[in-house]
């Protein structure tokens, strides 16, 4: 990729004029990226994501980005914003400085231009069993009622539930950069969401692919990925938390029992309460 | 072996190694401390602290402890280190065996060693 000078970040005023860089590619013409630059004129609440937009439908419509939600949701709009890994549609413009620069993200290939191949990040997470996981399968696959959980049970695990699936944190991750096995911060990260979930008891099948070299031990503690998640996701505390797991078990002693059913006929004192439906008319 | 198993005794040997390097610190380099301490030895280095030092078989086992903790501890780190530069899961198997194989082959060595001072 043409080598990207980053620039030092300070605010633009609206209305200004912005230059946005752009690392371009082609897999059918170019061997490596080149930078193509145009200019944008900041409108108000401006993100990256629109001034992409504003280059496409305005000066070339052969820009390839990715996104779909445009409300830092669906993770899809992951780019190296100036020099950091960053959700396209989540940063303003009027933030950045006069020069923004996009490149596809870091420890990816690139598809074209800045859309990054995140085959290998679905890989990786579906490779960890990314669900419930029970013993007693047939209530699993055919409940009759749901699983009781506490809220502190709950709190446990419900900021790993945030992950987007952006890869952002695999961007930004260095052992992701060097060790090609790495399962990475993503999928280390949500592996912990399901051990430290009172529902689940599927450490002992995770843990032969966690608990390896390239799994949970092959961290480093860079602390990159918690750094750049744009949800507040701690994907380095979950590793070190989940090391912890496959050396003592779960966080939950017990797994969570089915919520016990009412007695026949039961119904609550605020349904005992509502008014019947009237007879039927017709 | 599952890897946090492994883990578990690098962190293991690490401290056994700070424990031994810091009794082998003081008696061999500090003996001057421990005189202080009130603990005065023959200095370390005299030909009967020598002969001392190699044949009692609580001295050989200690030996013998440092060298294996030295070498798991240190043979762990080579391997991790190996395992990120060639990740493939062949090179991996490679690397586990050539470590495992001169791990075991310098620890007999210095057992044979430690033994056969004891002995004399
Ligand atoms: S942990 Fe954060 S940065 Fe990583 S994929 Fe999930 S949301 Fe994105
Ligand atoms: S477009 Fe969905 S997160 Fe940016």
């Amino acid at each position: 990729m043409a080598e990207m000078t980053g620039n030092p970040e300070g605010g633009v005023p609206e209305g200004g004029i912005l230059t946005l860089r752009v690392a371009r590619y082609d897999p059918e013409r170019d061997r490596a990226a080149r930078p193509q630059e145009w200019k944008v004129k900041i409108l108000p609440g401006m993100t990256v994501l629109d001034a992409l937009f504003a280059v496409k439908e305005e000066q070339d419509g052969s820009l390839a980005f990715r996104c779909s939600c445009r409300m830092g949701v669906c993770g899809s709009c992951g780019m190296f914003i100036n020099g950091k890994p960053r959700l396209a549609c989540n940063t303003q413009v009027s933030e950045l400085g006069p020069v923004v620069e996009v490149a596809p993200l870091p420890n990816h290939d690139a598809i074209k231009d800045l859309v990054p191949d995140l085959a290998p990040t679905f890989h990786r997470h579906r490779a960890v069993l990314p669900y419930i996981m029970r013993g007693d399968e047939a209530e699993m696959e055919s409940p009759t009622r749901e699983f009781q959980q506490t809220p502190e049970e709950l709190a446990r695990y419900v900021q790993f539930t945030y992950c987007l699936k952006c890869s952002l944190c695999l961007a930004a991750c260095p052992t992701v950069g060097t060790t090609e096995q790495f399962l990475g911060p993503q999928a280390l990260g949500q592996v912990y969401r399901y051990v430290a979930d009172n529902r689940d008891e599927g450490l002992s099948k995770r843990a032969g692919v966690v608990d390896a070299s390239h799994g949970a031990f092959g961290c480093h503690l860079a602390g990159a990925c918690s750094e750049a998640c744009p949800k507040g996701v701690d994907p380095a505390l979950a590793i070190q938390l989940l090391k912890r797991s496959l050396f003592v078990g779960p966080p939950h002693r017990a797994p969570a029992q089915v919520v016990p059913a009412f007695p026949e006929g039961y119904r609550t004192p605020e349904a005992a309460e509502r008014p019947k439906a009237p007879p039927p008319s017709v | 072996m599952r890897e946090s198993r492994l883990w578990a005794l690098h962190l293991i040997c690490g401290a056994g190694l700070l424990v031994l390097l810091s009794l082998h610190m003081g008696l061999m380099h500090y003996a001057g401390i421990l005189a202080l301490l009130g603990w005065a030895r023959e200095p370390a280095m005299s030909f009967s602290s020598v002969v001392e030092r190699g044949r009692g078989a609580a001295w050989a086992s200690m030996y013998v402890l440092l060298l294996g903790f030295a070498l798991y501890h240190g043979l762990y780190g080579l391997r991790g280190v190996l395992g990120e530069i060639w990740g493939t899961p062949r090179a991996v198997r490679f690397i586990n065996t050539g470590v495992v194989i001169f791990g075991l082959a310098v620890l007999v060595y210095g057992v044979a060693v430690a033994v056969q001072a004891a002995r004399h």
